[in-house]
Order: structure tokens, then C-alpha cells, then sequence
């Protein structure tokens, strides 16, 4: 038994929920992260229409909005000519699947969420040493 | 390869990332979490919960030792006599195994960095 974290673009969610529910695991943790690679966080130049330059700009936009209470408003310079993002606004998937099925869903992960620009994300795949149902108490 | 996970009071959040930085590890994830405060005590409300972050760091086995004194060094205070008086609330740093990781872009096994 693994656990894997998946930390996906937010736009991602659904779909990627959506494959998993179809691979038959519905057992999914989602949690609200901000993070970044070892670019340290994009760079976005405005536009002439003073929409963010770079890719998934105006979402962005809206998820700095929600997740201004994880820090990531502090790290914007209003007034220069580039915005700078330390932290970009994620979604951190966790779920716990048998060994046999870590290569299926991984290449399900790999497959609904790479687009193939930096910030596509990550994925841990991390040993489980024992697991309890609170409700159950089964292992 | 190793997970870090430094649970730490918000008021030092930006001092680590900025040591982290220093120190050559750029790449994480963070999130907010609450806790108990550890002297209860001293508090009005007892039972209020302290907000803090996790840090959630992906570094190579032959990085955990230094990454995890840069966030000892810098999750605390710097006053020699308060951390003494909070000793507990500095907050915690959990190190677990990863097995393998995988970089979504490039779909292939990946280094150190989340």
C-alpha cells in the first residue's frame, strides 16, 4: 500500500478527479496549497489589456483572490512593470492505493494534468506503514 | 530521497524560506494548518488554536540534514531567553520517505523539489 501526493494545477481538480472516480478510487484528499518548483515561482509581464501575460492568467487572477489568505497577495509588486509570484495557488491530492495500481494511477495523473509547461506539478509516491478506518477499525 | 514536513509558527515562515533560498533549496509546498498552543497556561482561552504552516520540502537524502538545521535555526526565536520560556512552540519537523517522484511537465522520475 503507497500513498501518493499529487500537487496539480487547481484547474485540474475535477478532471483529475474524475479519472481516478473511473479507475475506481474515490477515496481522495484535496487541500488547498500554495507552492513552487525550482524556478521559484513564475514571472508574469501584463499584456497591453493588462491581462497577465503568461498562461492561465486570468485564472490565476481569480485564485490569488481565494487564496489571499495563504500569503500569496504579500508577494505581489504592484506599480512594476512584472508581477512576481513567489508562491503559485495549488491542489494537493492525497490518496492511498494498493501497490499494483501506483503505476496505473500515476500515468492517469501524468495524462490528465500535463500540459507541459513548468508548473504542471508533481508526484510523491511515499511507503504506508499501517492503515486504520477510524470508523471500522480495520487495518 | 526524504519529504520534510516543518510545521512552524507563521510569524518565522518567511525568515526560513528566505535561509532556505540562501541555502540553495528553492523548491516547496506550503500550507496553513492550526494546533494547540504547547503552555496553555498562559493563554485566556485555553483552548484556542494556534495558526502555522507546513512546509512540505522534497530534497535528496544528502540535503535533510542541512535543511533541517536551516529550519531549526530559523523557525525560533532569536531571543536566547524566550525560546527557554516557549520550548515547545517552535513547532515541529517530521522527515519521511519517498520513494519515487515524478514531475508531471516532463512525465518522468524527477529529483528533489515540489
Amino acid at each position: 500500500m503507497k500513498q501518493i501526493i499529487a500537487i496539480i494545477r487547481e484547474e485540474c481538480v475535477e478532471l483529475t478527479r474524475s479519472a481516478l472516480t473511473g479507475l475506481g478510487i474515490s477515496g481522495i484528499a484535496v487541500i488547498p496549497v500554495i507552492g513552487r518548483g525550482q524556478q521559484k515561482g513564475a514571472v508574469y509581464v501584463p499584456d497591453q489589456d493588462g491581462s497577465l501575460g503568461r498562461n492561465n492568467g486570468p485564472h490565476l487572477r481569480r485564485s490569488t483572490g481565494l487564496m489571499s489568505g495563504m500569503g500569496v497577495l504579500s508577494y505581489l509588486h504592484p506599480g512594476k512593470k512584472k508581477t512576481a509570484f513567489r508562491f503559485l495557488p495549488k491542489q494537493m491530492l492525497i490518496l492511498i492505493v494498493d501497490d499494483e495500481e501506483v503505476r496505473t494511477v500515476i500515468d492517469v495523473l501524468v495524462a490528465v494534468n500535463q500540459s507541459g509547461r513548468h508548473g504542471d506539478g508533481k508526484i510523491f509516491v511515499c511507503p504506508i506503514g499501517r492503515a486504520l478506518g477510524i470508523d471500522t477499525d480495520q487495518s | 530521497m526524504k519529504m520534510i514536513w516543518a510545521v512552524i509558527s507563521q510569524e518565522f515562515t518567511e525568515r526560513v524560506i528566505e535561509a532556505l533560498d540562501r541555502a540553495g533549496i528553492g523548491a516547496m509546498t506550503r500550507l496553513q494548518v492550526t494546533g494547540p498552543y504547547q503552555d496553555t497556561h498562559l493563554l485566556d482561552h485555553p483552548n484556542s488554536d494556534k495558526p502555522r504552516e507546513v512546509l512540505m520540502i522534497a530534497v535528496p537524502d544528502a540535503e535533510v540534514a542541512k535543511t533541517v538545521m536551516v529550519i531549526r535555526a530559523h523557525a525560533r526565536p532569536e531571543e536566547p531567553g524566550r525560546h527557554n520560556a516557549e520550548p515547545a512552540s517552535a513547532g515541529k519537523i517530521f522527515v519521511t520517505y519517498i520513494d519515487e517522484s515524478f514531475t508531471i511537465r516532463t512525465a518522468g522520475k524527477s529529483g528533489a523539489g515540489s
